[in-house]
């Protein structure tokens, strides 16, 4: 992994890193990517699996008024109910 | 000084009046801060004492006490209490106060039990030492210059210690079990999806199990069974029965027990070889049928455990963007840049790596090559476990390959940190139950595992409360 990598990929991700930061992830997230990759030397012992695909349910979406004064009182910055954000652009 | 911590014997003293509930609880808190490990990041000093006085009042009435009515417990701090802070030891939710309780806790609320207060752990429960805490490191009873392993490193150590009677951890790869090894005392995560998550700060969704840390196997199996009625909150949680607490004793003569072929082979400290080694010849002694089982699949098992829990948890951290709850730093100057630094300060580097390593397991391009072949591993590593449990009730084996580790001695080299958790991780790739007791406590505790078949718990308490009972492998 370079550094470039590193660098978009905390972009991606999201997350702010220092060019200190980029110079010690690049090094310890190459080691971990190459140790992970040995599921590609793994030995695959059965010949076939039960399906993967587990049955995704969903509970029903009720809103508790309550529970939401609670949430809206965590927002970091806010009007009335509503919550503010920075400028898109 | 109350000695025995156990849940039965608390409960014995407390309706003899030994002592009283508000002194076994003021003895909890000044053992707390006497011994000034750092175990806690909040305490609930003031509901305590008044619920434990309320408890007093109880017994000199003469009334029955609730199942944990009157118990000290500690909470780990990425399990929701209603009105009380949640921080999962990140600066991202310093101040996040939770709006609902978790199933887990108003399940033992019923019950009477006292939440002292929320336990340390690592950030995010992502750590095998307790060194990523926003809050600082928890230090080991056993020595203070040692780490008391990870993630629920917290609820270990207030065991350990005698800071509660019991505490409840969470397990993604081995977070009850390896800091219940480090620290001596009993720690056991449930079959996945056998307690709710509800009310659990994510991880790793797929992985990740609640289960509690004891001094007692006995104590692990009873708060187990108060925690797992079926919560319909939870999509994965499974509708199960509360296992019988007296077959816990029966005679484990007809059990076949599994152990690692290759043990003496594997790059575990001498000493913990030679404690395994007299374990399974005190088995043997006892007339228990042991069977060599292969397990040389653990290192591929950590393989995809790393590329599996980063994926998940990637995607469970992107919720923190400290726009609607969190650490916010007020001046930035767009919405992009705001996302940036909020997560920039809020988060630890360890978080940091995760984050970033498991957007690059499933980004387009590198799924294939490392997420999707995790998930077929994974699968695989399921059949093999269950070929295995066809012909022995359960495995035991090293819960860790070392001892409690210095602190700082693993701190800046991820890699090896992740190695720490070779022994446990597999059982959460499989969804299995196991459960990690004391073998030895001098110098420095070690862990014996028992492993169990996917919802086979009777058969691990079983066999681990022979093991703790008739063995004495403990040395107390």
């Amino acid at each position: 992994m370079k550094a470039e990598e590193v660098k978009k990929l905390s972009d991606l991700s999201r997350i702010k890193v220092s060019k200190q930061e980029i110079g010690e992830f690049t090094k310890q997230l190459s080691d971990i990517l190459s140790y992970v990759n040995k599921v590609q030397e793994y030995k695959f012992v059965a010949k076939e699996y039960e399906s993967n695909d587990e049955i995704v349910k969903l509970r029903e979406d009720i809103v508790n008024p309550k529970e939401s004064e609670e949430i809206i009182k965590q927002f970091s910055d806010r009007s009335g109910k509503l919550l503010k954000v920075k400028k898109i652009l | 000084m109350i000695k025995d911590f156990t849940i039965k014997s608390i409960h014995e003293s407390l309706e003899k009046k030994e002592f009283s509930c508000v002194d076994l609880v003021k003895q909890c808190f000044s053992n707390i801060k006497k011994d000034k490990l750092n175990d806690f990041i909040t305490l609930f000093e003031k509901q305590s004492l008044e619920q434990a006085g309320a408890v007093d009042k109880k017994i000199s009435k003469g009334e029955k006490l609730k199942e944990f009515e009157g118990i000290p417990v500690a909470i780990k701090d990425n399990i929701l209490i209603k009105g009380e802070k949640t921080t999962s030891a990140s600066k991202m939710l310093e101040n996040y106060v939770a709006t609902y309780d978790a199933w887990v806790i108003e399940k033992l609320r019923e019950k009477g039990a006292i939440f002292l207060g929320k336990t340390n752990l690592d950030e995010f429960a992502m750590g095998a030492s307790n060194e990523t805490s926003y809050f600082g490191p928890v230090l080991n009873p056993h020595d203070k210059t040692r780490v008391p392993g990870g993630s629920s490193g917290g609820s270990a150590v207030a065991v350990a210690a005698q800071h509660c009677v019991f505490a409840l951890g969470s397990d993604t790869g081995g977070s009850i079990r390896q800091p219940a090894a480090f620290c001596g005392v009993v720690g056991f995560k449930p079959s996945y999806g056998r307690v709710s998550r509800n009310g659990l700060i994510a991880l790793s969704s797929s992985l990740d199990q609640i289960g509690p840390l004891t001094n007692s196997v006995e104590d692990a199996a009873l708060v187990f069974n108060s925690i797992l009625e079926q919560d319909h909150d939870d999509m994965t949680n499974i509708k199960s029965n509360e296992i019988d607490i007296l077959k816990l004793k029966n005679s484990i003569k007809d059990k076949v027990i599994g152990f690692p072929k290759d043990y003496y082979e594997l790059s575990i400290d001498q000493e913990i070889k030679d404690s395994f080694k007299n374990a399974l010849q005190k088995l043997k002694e006892a007339g228990i049928k042991t069977k060599e089982v292969d397990l040389s699949f653990m290192d591929g098992a950590l393989a995809v455990y790393y590329i599996i829990q980063p994926a998940e948890a990637s995607t469970n951290l992107a919720r923190y963007d400290g726009i609607r709850y969190g650490f916010n730093k007020k001046e930035a100057k767009n919405l992009l840049d705001s996302y940036l630094t909020n997560r920039d300060s809020g988060f630890g580097k360890e978080v940091k790596r995760r984050i970033m390593i498991g957007t690059y397991v499933l980004s387009e391009g590198y799924r294939d090559a490392y997420y999707n072949t995790a998930k077929k591993v994974q699968a695989d590593i399921k059949f093999r476990f269950q070929e295995i449990f066809k012909d022995i009730d359960a495995i035991i084996l090293p819960t860790t390959p070392s001892t409690a580790f210095k602190l700082n001695e693993k701190f800046n080299d991820p890699l090896t940190m992740y190695l720490a958790d070779i022994f446990t991780v597999a059982v959460n790739i499989a969804g299995l139950p196991a459960i990690s007791l004391p073998m030895s406590k001098k110098p420095l505790p070690i862990g014996l595992q028992v492993i169990g078949d996917f919802m086979d718990e009777e058969n691990v308490f079983n066999i681990a409360y022979n093991l703790e009972q008739n063995f004495r492998f403990t040395n107390n």
